[in-house]
């Protein structure tokens, strides 16, 4: 056990884990969770790194800004355009036709003053009974 | 004011060039001492937070390193150094564990699985491969008090300031994680006692 170890419990630092059992649990966990002692290869590869991690976050600086500014030109650039011939397109698409108009809208289609063509061609006692009415179009509600 | 003349102006340059690449070379001199005294120790400390992965604690050691170097330039309190380096250092384990928690829930297939077992077979693997289990049912706090002060061998009043917690709150992890740990590697406990 090291002096740090000892200067802890005795200074009544670690509450718990006084006993010998729990001392040796702690130092066998320390000696098996250990990594390798790096070699000096392993260790001049981490330096290495490092330094070229430091190199590359040096670098960005210069032209992060510039990087920014190109960003809000073009986003400008593309909400100012020119409207294009293909949006117009799209926007004729849109409109609906005149024949299409014509049948969705048109009033011989939606009037109800529809010709039935007279009384003519009806047996007899029906023209009569369509004059005695004396209506030109059949009646709509319950049959009558 | 008087303006300066075109070569006094250079010179100014020059001098305010030469400054700064002193400074810089000043602070490049002062980090290289600075990671060849912490870098076994902080190393083995990220490897130990980051549950035993040897890239893992290379790229978090590094990391920690570079922020060091970030702020190596204003920090002049030396006696506090090692608290503000180790700090950045645990942070940065923390950082990296969320990270991979959050990796591991989207990209299961990625998972790292266990520790480095290859690269430490200096001891039991199976005893290393249930210890490493055990940490990590630890709370990322309560590891890294039994961390810092079991394995790393630092005081509670160092360990507290690391964390950014009060001693008193460091020693309940530490009981608690004791306690976790005991339960755990029961078999172990009783193995020693025998």
């Amino acid at each position: 056990m090291t002096q740090r170890c000892i200067e802890n419990r005795a200074a009544g630092h670690v509450a718990d884990g006084d006993d010998r059992t729990d001392r040796e649990l702690i130092e066998r966990i320390g000696k098996t969770y250990e990594p390798h002692t790096l070699a000096p290869s392993a260790r001049y590869a981490l330096e290495k790194d490092l330094w070229a991690r430091i190199e590359r976050r040096r670098r960005p600086a210069f032209f992060r800004p510039v990087l920014a500014m190109v960003t809000v030109v073009a986003t400008v650039l593309w909400f100012a355009r020119p409207p294009s011939d293909s949006d117009t397109v799209t926007m004729a698409a849109a409109v609906v036709d005149a024949w299409e108009y014509d049948i969705l809208y048109s009033d011989s289609v939606d009037d109800h003053s529809f010709d039935w063509g007279g009384t003519a061609g009806l047996p007899e006692d029906f023209e009569d009974l369509e004059l005695l009415i004396g209506s030109d179009a059949p009646d709509e509600g319950n049959g009558r | 004011m008087r303006a300066m003349r075109p070569v006094e102006e250079r010179v100014a340059t020059v001098e305010v060039v030469a400054t700064r690449q002193r400074l810089d070379e000043d602070l490049d001199r002062r980090f290289v001492r600075f990671v060849a005294e912490r870098r076994e120790r902080a190393r083995r400390l990220a490897w130990r937070l980051v549950g035993g992965h040897d890239a893992a604690a290379d790229d978090v050691t590094q990391e920690a390193f570079l922020k060091a170097y970030r702020g190596l330039g204003k920090f002049r309190d030396d006696a506090a150094l090692d608290t503000w380096f180790y700090r950045i250092l645990v942070r940065q384990a923390q950082h990296y564990r969320r990270w991979r928690a959050l990796r591991d829930l989207w990209f299961p297939s990625r998972n790292e699985g266990d520790a480095d077992a290859a690269t430490t077979m200096q001891s039991d693997p199976v005893l290393k491969s249930r210890i490493v289990a055990a940490l990590e049912g630890l709370s990322s706090r309560q590891r890294q008090a039994f961390v810092l002060v079991h394995l790393e061998e630092l005081t509670v009043k160092e360990a507290a300031a690391i964390m950014g917690k009060a001693d008193g709150t460091v020693k309940s992890h530490l009981h608690r994680a004791l306690q976790a740990l005991r339960k755990d590697l029961a078999d172990l406990g009783r193995e020693i006692a025998e």
